[in-house]
């Protein structure tokens, strides 16, 4: 059974729905990449915003000092077209880390990968196909923060599921196997209740 | 008359609502938490909308002609 500390994680999920969630099914646990991971990716677009500020308040500076004869507006239009194509990205890069989850409900996992737009797969695992979960935090920083990858070997087709670079992944181990023993634990239940003809 | 320059403004236009219609589609369909889902959608589609007009009143006060040639 979950430890009352682990049960309270579940009620930040309950207004969390996914497509192919079943009814009654209850999210314990919604995992992502760290959010360290998306400040690296987000940090070019930083750049690129900084870099177009710097561009407008100095480029009439550079412009006057190269004696360039240009059309101000052209400068000003390809900057707006610059500025709007970091915006998409952002937004782009957002979606690609938002909608990449994994999300342990009670009764499977689902491995939600969103490689890029309109790139998508999703996977599934019964938590008693599950035979054995590994945790790994390698490195200064991921140690520092807290976060790394979680191995979960499966006897069903797909070998070996992963969550990469996820906040807390010795806690997520430790719900993980719980949740298997309990799956586990059921199925030899039902399997007893069918040899003694209850079923 | 072809007007090279305003036939690539208007590819670009078009390539970036084209995405961002991608982009709300995504939001949405696959959205994890509805109330954050249309919290994102405001947001994009407000800075978005600021944007483009921004890009468009620009675009009005540039002069096409400036590249003769590549004006047919």
């Amino acid at each position: 059974m979950l430890s009352k500390e682990q049960n309270n994680y579940q009620h930040h999920f309950d207004n969390i729905n996914f497509k192919g969630k079943r009814t009654g099914e209850n999210v314990i646990l919604l995992l992502r990449r760290h959010w360290l991971v998306f400040v690296l990716r987000f940090f070019p677009f930083l750049l690129i915003l900084l870099g177009l500020i710097i561009f407008h308040f100095f480029g009439k500076i550079v412009f006057n000092f190269l004696d360039l004869k240009l059309d101000l507006n052209w400068f000003y239009l390809i900057e707006s077209f610059l500025a709007i194509f970091a915006w998409l990205s952002l937004f782009i890069t957002w979606i690609n880390f938002y909608l990449d989850v994994w999300i342990i409900t009670d009764s499977r996992i689902v491995d939600i990968n969103q490689i890029a737009l309109f790139s998508r797969n999703i996977s599934e695992l019964k938590h008693n196909k599950i035979q054995d979960v590994t945790s790994e935090v390698q490195g200064i920083i991921p140690t520092l923060f807290d976060f790394g990858d979680v191995y979960i070997q499966t006897a069903g087709n797909k070998q070996r599921f992963v969550f990469k670079q996820i906040s807390n992944p010795t806690n997520t181990r430790n719900i993980i196997m719980q949740l298997q023993k309990k799956a586990v634990l059921e199925e030899k239940r039902e399997a007893g209740e069918i040899m003694r003809g209850k079923a | 008359m072809i007007n090279i320059p305003i036939i690539l403004y208007w590819i670009l236009s078009t390539l970036i609502l084209v995405t961002s219609g991608m982009i709300i589609y995504h939001i949405w369909v696959y959205y994890l938490n509805r109330t954050l889902a249309i919290f994102t959608i405001a947001l994009f589609l407000g800075v978005s909308a600021f944007l483009f007009l921004a890009n468009l009143a620009i675009a009005l006060k540039v002069d096409w002609n400036i590249f003769g040639f590549l004006i047919f």
